[in-house]
């Protein structure tokens, strides 16, 4: 009897202790990405069977609360900036001088015509607080050994994936591969991260590529241009007076 | 007054070069250059068997220049070439277009030869000074206090108009501003526009804050003849966007006596999923006509008469639209206002395709419909077809 319940509390400790690991790698990998604050600049390309955008972009980032977007590139437009505080969202157009604050469900659209939604630039952190997480195998992508971890939402978590199959590489903690199902666990998004390259002293995949799965022939690729890491930004970079002031 | 800050102007373009003649090798850093060129062919119908067109060449030059970390000057200038039958029906409009309404003439015609009228004016020429938690800026500028969408009570400086979708940069206005952001995206910011007189001036305050995830804000202004205190919120029901703007205007003569004006928006907005975006606006404007104007000078109404006083010529007008996105070349909207008592309806479909990186084609329409004469019928058409090169 004894033995039978000191092996069940070593089956049930071992497996807290698994799916901890499953958290804490998550954790880890999104905290590769965040730092205590970011600057990137980025080209964005959407590509459609027969059309084709660039765009070129500058962001800063403290912590998962705040960040601002600067569109430097093309010439309509330049000087566009996106800026969130926690739950707030406003956007700033030149043309016309002024700051809109946007409505909440705007953060389901798709970001200036990529194939990702304002949600999935903003609010990073959510793999790690708004999903629970379990490692399901590991695989080779890219040439790197990796965990594959299944992601299932919260309860109470305000999300659009029914789950995510994310692939980690062991060594650096990079995020190489996600897939996107939604409610009815059909495979939606394919998102892909290559080129990896060294950006201070994190290695990261510079190239990201978002796939809509339904759509044939479309994609977004994302690529970082600079990224840097734990960068003083002054606080009033978050705020919507500052906005016009960004370059 | 005029000529002193004309030569506040001039010192600032000359120091301007002679700042950059010390920087040759940091150029590009210090001086931006961009702007557009449009070209827009104009339909408009009044009755079906009657129908002239126009054109438009339309350009913009924008000018930037960091002359210091702290000191940015700004010029823009707005190059039209106006030429066809509206232009050859109207001889008065190089005349019009001459005319500028700021403390500083710069607004030129150099060519009136109808049908062919070319028309320049700098509808932006300042100098601002940028300390970390203030800023200002004296010259010709825009100064929006706007929240809305549509309708804008707050925008004291230089009230818009969807209806003028061809000129969203709006006039500028002689002005100095100050401005001083506090914490937590509080900031307080007063305004000088400059006239001849008290009663053409208008001098004002804004204080801004954001709390419970709402962005407020409050003003009070000498405008015009009138004293005017104010407010605005910008915030959320669920997921929806709420926004209301509210100003009021009390006439400075016969302060105790005489009646204000009441000028208040208010507005839903929702984005659905795949990108469908409604915008439901309402506009309530005390001094407004509650019944039919029989004018058939209809974009006069629209455009050329507002102010945040009078945003529309009735006393309700309700506006809707709805905008989607068909892919990321291709998006359209579908605009209506319509104002009660007036009887009168204005539809606006648009479609716009981006070529590419550069360049979009838009088709645009308005048609209006309301009671002339105690009958309910059309009351014209126009339809635009534009092409944007952006640089």
């Amino acid at each position: 009897m004894m033995k039978k319940i000191s092996i069940l509390i070593i089956l049930f400790s071992s497996l807290n202790i698994y799916s901890q690991t499953a958290l804490e790698i998550i954790h880890k990998a999104d905290a590769k990405l965040r730092g205590e604050s970011s600057y990137t600049e980025m080209t964005i390309t959407i590509v459609r069977p027969k059309w084709k955008k660039t765009m070129t972009m500058k962001s800063w980032s403290e912590g998962t609360d705040y960040s601002v977007s600067l569109v430097t590139s093309p010439a309509k437009e330049k000087g566009s900036v996106f800026l969130k505080r926690k739950n707030e969202v406003w956007n700033y157009l030149p043309s016309l001088e002024r700051t809109i604050k946007l409505p909440p469900s705007m953060m389901t659209q798709s970001f200036m015509g990529t194939d990702l939604t304002n949600d999935d630039l903003v609010k990073q952190s959510s793999m790690v607080v708004d999903y629970s997480h379990k490692i399901i195998e590991e695989e080779i992508v890219e040439g790197l050994n990796c965990w594959k971890l299944e992601l299932l939402p919260n309860e109470e978590a305000t999300v659009v994936w029914g789950k995510l199959i994310v692939w980690i590489d062991k060594s650096d903690y990079m995020q190489l591969k996600v897939e996107f199902y939604d409610e009815d666990e059909e495979l939606v998004n394919l998102m892909n991260g290559y080129n990896f390259k060294m950006f201070g002293n994190k290695k990261l995949p510079s190239k990201i590529e978002f796939i809509p799965l339904e759509d044939e022939g479309n994609k977004t690729v994302i690529e970082y241009n600079s990224w840097e890491f734990d960068k003083e930004i002054p606080s009033n970079y978050f705020t919507t007076q500052y906005v016009s002031r960004l370059k | 007054m005029r000529i002193y800050f004309l030569c506040f102007l001039l010192f600032s373009f000359s120091f301007s070069f002679f700042s950059q003649e010390n920087k040759k090798n940091k150029w590009k850093e210090k001086v931006e250059l961009s702007g557009f060129v449009k070209y827009m062919n104009t339909a408009s119908v009044v009755d079906l068997d009657s129908l002239i067109t126009d054109n438009l060449i339309h350009n913009r030059i924008r000018f930037k220049a960091y002359l210091s970390d702290k000191i940015t000057t700004v010029i823009e200038m707005r190059n039209r070439i106006f030429y066809g039958e509206v232009t050859r029906l109207n001889p008065y409009l190089g005349k019009q277009l001459e005319k500028d309404n700021g403390q500083v003439d710069l607004s030129f015609v150099s060519l009136d030869r109808s049908p062919l009228v070319i028309h320049s004016i700098l509808d932006r020429a300042y100098m601002r000074y940028s300390d970390d938690n203030w800023e200002l800026t004296v010259g010709r500028q825009r100064i929006n206090w706007g929240v809305n969408l549509a309708f804008n009570p707050n925008d004291l400086f230089n009230a818009y108009s969807l209806v003028d979708f061809d000129y969203q940069e709006r006039p500028g206005v002689d002005a100095v501003r100050f401005q001083y952001y506090g914490d937590d995206m509080s900031s307080f910011e007063g305004a000088v526009q400059i006239g001849n007189s008290f009663d053409s001036s208008v001098i004002a305050g804004l204080w801004k804050f954001n709390k419970w995830k709402y962005d407020f804000q409050f003003l009070a202004a000498n405008y015009f003849k009138d004293i005017a205190i104010g407010t605005a919120w910008a915030g959320n029901i669920k997921n929806a966007g709420f926004k209301t703007e509210i100003s009021y205007f009390q006439p400075k003569t016969k302060f105790f006596e005489s009646d204000g004006a009441l000028s208040l928006s208010s507005t839903l907005d929702y984005s659905f999923k795949k990108g469908t975006y409604i915008n439901a606006s309402i506009l309530y404007n005390s001094s407004g006509k509650n019944k039919p104007i029989n004018s058939s000078n209809l974009f006069q109404t629209f455009i050329g008469d507002i102010s945040a006083k009078s945003l529309m010529p009735s006393k309700w007008t309700y506006f809707g639209q709805v905008s989607g996105v068909f892919n990321p070349a291709l998006n359209g909207s579908f605009a209506v206002f319509y104002m009660q008592g007036i009887n009168l309806a204005l539809f606006m479909p648009s479609i716009v395709y981006n070529i590419n990186d550069d360049w979009e084609l838009m088709l645009t329409a308005q048609s209006a419909f309301g009671e002339l004469n105690t009958k309910f019928q059309s009351m014209g058409s126009a339809i635009f077809l534009r092409t944007m090169f952006s640089f």
